[in-house]
């Protein structure tokens, strides 16, 4: 408990640093990254996210075999020194395929939380600074959208929009934009109503500049941990779709994909079964350290243990 | 107080109209249309599409499309599914309660494993218990179902053959209430796991808020029994939030449900849902979905409901 001297003193303001001087604005990050920095999990979660995405960058390098190459005479050899994760069953290597099948998972990840950040972001931000018919409006619309299953728009959706990956990022972005509405909404009503939007306003500050200067640093904590842990969230469901055979399309390899395949020969071939999901449940654990990490790192009030 | 309840149940009216419209639109956009279905047919010439499009009432505008629809789905004609063409409430009918047998056990095991572990780990705070759990809870939050379900089905039934890896009974064997359990365990743990592990968390947190509250401190200077205290003060209040939690979760529940289904071959609505799906099979997605949206705003109507009862500090608006 060394550092119950700083949260304290840094507990007197709120986070992003209330009167945002550019200094202490620069203090507060430097602040964010000493507690992340220090939080064990989310350190090791972040090497492994990185680990994870340099495999699926360098596939084609870390490892000799093409993972689209048909060898019919090594198939379903369990896990040897030259097929660390053995082959599949048209003798594909299952390590090579599973390194690319990263790509897809992690890209649609990343790509889907841009997406509901570009749809959240404005709908949250003008329901709370706006208020009123608008917010009303915006609100029920984000509420109705919020009764839909998620899995089960996103089966809708990927029939209209097709199963590429641009598409399945674009369909799982739009099927998860409501909780970053919901927080960007709530942070906005009650940042709006604090004294420093009072003083900008008084000053002359147009509406935009009090939205993108003081109101919006000011819910960057919030919106980048609920869009970390969003990309866990796309992660979980890209591969639930492809799994379902509603992802991408083989002989392209992907997390869930594989693990479809995987069912044929689950009597035959368990590796097969073990390592794609393996590679989910590493990433998404991973992802969710970091994003835990980052909440306790912006959070003045939580000591970091 | 019974004004309320009429006024939220009225509100949940234009909510369901509203998704029926939603996923009315988005079914037509897919590409290919309603008869998508038909189009890969190989004998269906352009007379025949348009003799279909012309009986199942296509040719007409959208919105009298969606008016006609909706007047006969009210009044209970469903319709009939594209492939097989067989009664979509039927099928409907005869899966509803298999998904609610399966759902309702999955949550009832995994709320009350998660709860008592949750409850557990608050009160002994960083011991090994907690620890354990702590884990056991995060690796239930990034474990995917359909992982732990064919980790399962790897393990118990094809290698140990304790319990069957799919469907709800033995095909062909009269029925036996020791075959369905047996075909239930497997599902359930699969299921359940991922729910404990996420009230297992919620329960913690949220009884590390209230332990150290004054009015606690204050039950046990009075020399109230622990277990007193914690059953009757602690746990009444803690446990509040997490009817909320619950009815939060519940879309993303159902979700994982459509995805347990089909691992499990178990032949719910989940399961239609999927099948309609890689289909385009639009009666009976239409149908199914607003089934679980229906499911889903009923479940925040009970919530919030639920509340007045648990709470009896909420007081919803009173009108004179």
């Amino acid at each position: 408990m060394s550092n119950t001297a700083e949260a304290d003193t840094v507990g007197s303001r709120a986070p992003g640093g209330t009167w945002a001087t550019a200094s202490q604005d620069r203090s507060y990050w430097r602040m964010v990254r000493r507690r992340f920095v220090r939080h064990r999990l989310a350190v090791g979660g972040l090497l492994l996210v990185l680990l994870l995405i340099t495999g699926a960058v360098l596939a084609p390098v870390v490892t000799p075999y093409d993972p689209f190459r048909i060898d019919m005479p090594v198939r379903l050899q369990p896990p040897t020194a030259q097929h660390l994760m053995g082959t599949d069953d048209l003798g594909r290597d299952e390590f090579a395929r599973t390194m690319l099948g990263g790509r897809v998972s992690l890209s649609v990840g990343l790509i889907s939380v841009v997406v509901a950040l570009m749809v959240g972001l404005p709908i949250g931000s003008l329901a709370g600074f706006v208020g009123g018919r608008t917010d009303n409006v915006l609100m029920r619309f984000t509420d109705m959208m919020f009764a839909f299953p998620a899995m089960v728009l996103a089966m809708i959706f990927v029939a209209i929009l097709g199963q590429r990956l641009s598409s399945l990022s674009l369909v799982i972005g739009l099927v998860s934009w409501m909780t970053i509405a919901r927080l960007v909404r709530a942070s906005f009503l009650s940042l709006k109503e604090e004294e420093f939007v009072t003083a900008a306003r008084s000053v002359g500050a147009s509406n935009g500049r009090i939205v993108l200067r003081h109101i919006l640093p000011n819910s960057l904590g919030t919106i980048i941990v609920a869009a970390t842990l969003g990309v866990a969230r796309a992660i979980i469901t890209e591969s639930a779709l492809s799994y379902l055979g509603l992802g991408i399309q083989a002989p392209i390899p992907s997390w869930g994909g594989m693990l479809y395949f995987a069912q044929n020969q689950l009597e035959s071939a368990t590796w097969l079964s073990v390592f794609p999901g393996l590679m989910i449940f590493l990433a998404v654990l991973s992802i969710n350290f970091v994003g835990d990490g980052l909440r306790d790192a912006m959070d003045p009030r939580h000591l970091v243990r | 107080m019974g004004h309320y309840f009429v006024r939220r149940l009225l509100q949940a009216i234009p909510l369901l109209l509203g998704i029926s419209v939603v996923t009315f639109l988005l079914i037509q956009a897919i590409p290919g249309g309603v008869l998508g279905a038909y189009g890969s047919d190989v004998g269906a010439t352009a007379e025949d599409l348009a003799r279909i499009q012309h009986q199942l009432g296509l040719d007409r505008p959208l919105y009298v499309q969606y008016l006609s629809w909706l007047g006969r789905f009210v009044r209970g004609d469903w319709g009939y599914t594209l492939i097989g063409h067989v009664s979509v409430k039927d099928q409907i009918m005869a899966a509803l309660p298999r998904t609610v047998l399966l759902l309702g056990l999955s949550l009832t095991v995994g709320l009350a494993l998660g709860v008592t572990a949750g409850v557990v780990a608050a009160v002994k705070q960083y011991s090994v218990v907690d620890m354990i759990v702590t884990t056991l809870s995060f690796l239930g939050l990034c474990m995917p179902v359909f992982w732990l379900g064919l980790l399962l089905i790897l393990g118990f039934s094809v290698r140990l053959n304790w319990f069957p890896g799919g469907g709800m009974y033995t095909v062909g064997m009269p029925f036996s209430l020791m075959d369905r359990v047996k075909h239930l365990v497997l599902p359930v743990t699969a299921v359940s796991f991922g729910i404990s592990g996420q009230y297992a968390r919620y329960t913690r947190a949220s009884l590390l808020e209230v332990l150290h509250l004054d009015y606690v401190r204050t039950a046990h200077a009075k020399g109230l029994h622990p277990r007193q205290v914690l059953f009757w003060h602690i746990l009444r209040n803690a446990l509040i939030p997490l009817v909320t939690i619950f009815a939060l979760q519940l879309p993303w529940m159902v979700g994982g449900f459509v995805v347990t289904e089909s691992i499990f071959s178990w032949p719910g609505m989940g399961r239609l849902l999927w099948m309609a799906a890689l289909q385009h099979d639009y009666p009976m997605m239409l149908a199914v979905i607003l089934m679980f949206s229906a499911a889903v705003i009923l479940a925040n109507l009970l919530a919030d409901i639920a509340y007045v009862f648990l709470d009896p500090r909420i007081v919803y608006e009173q009108h004179s």
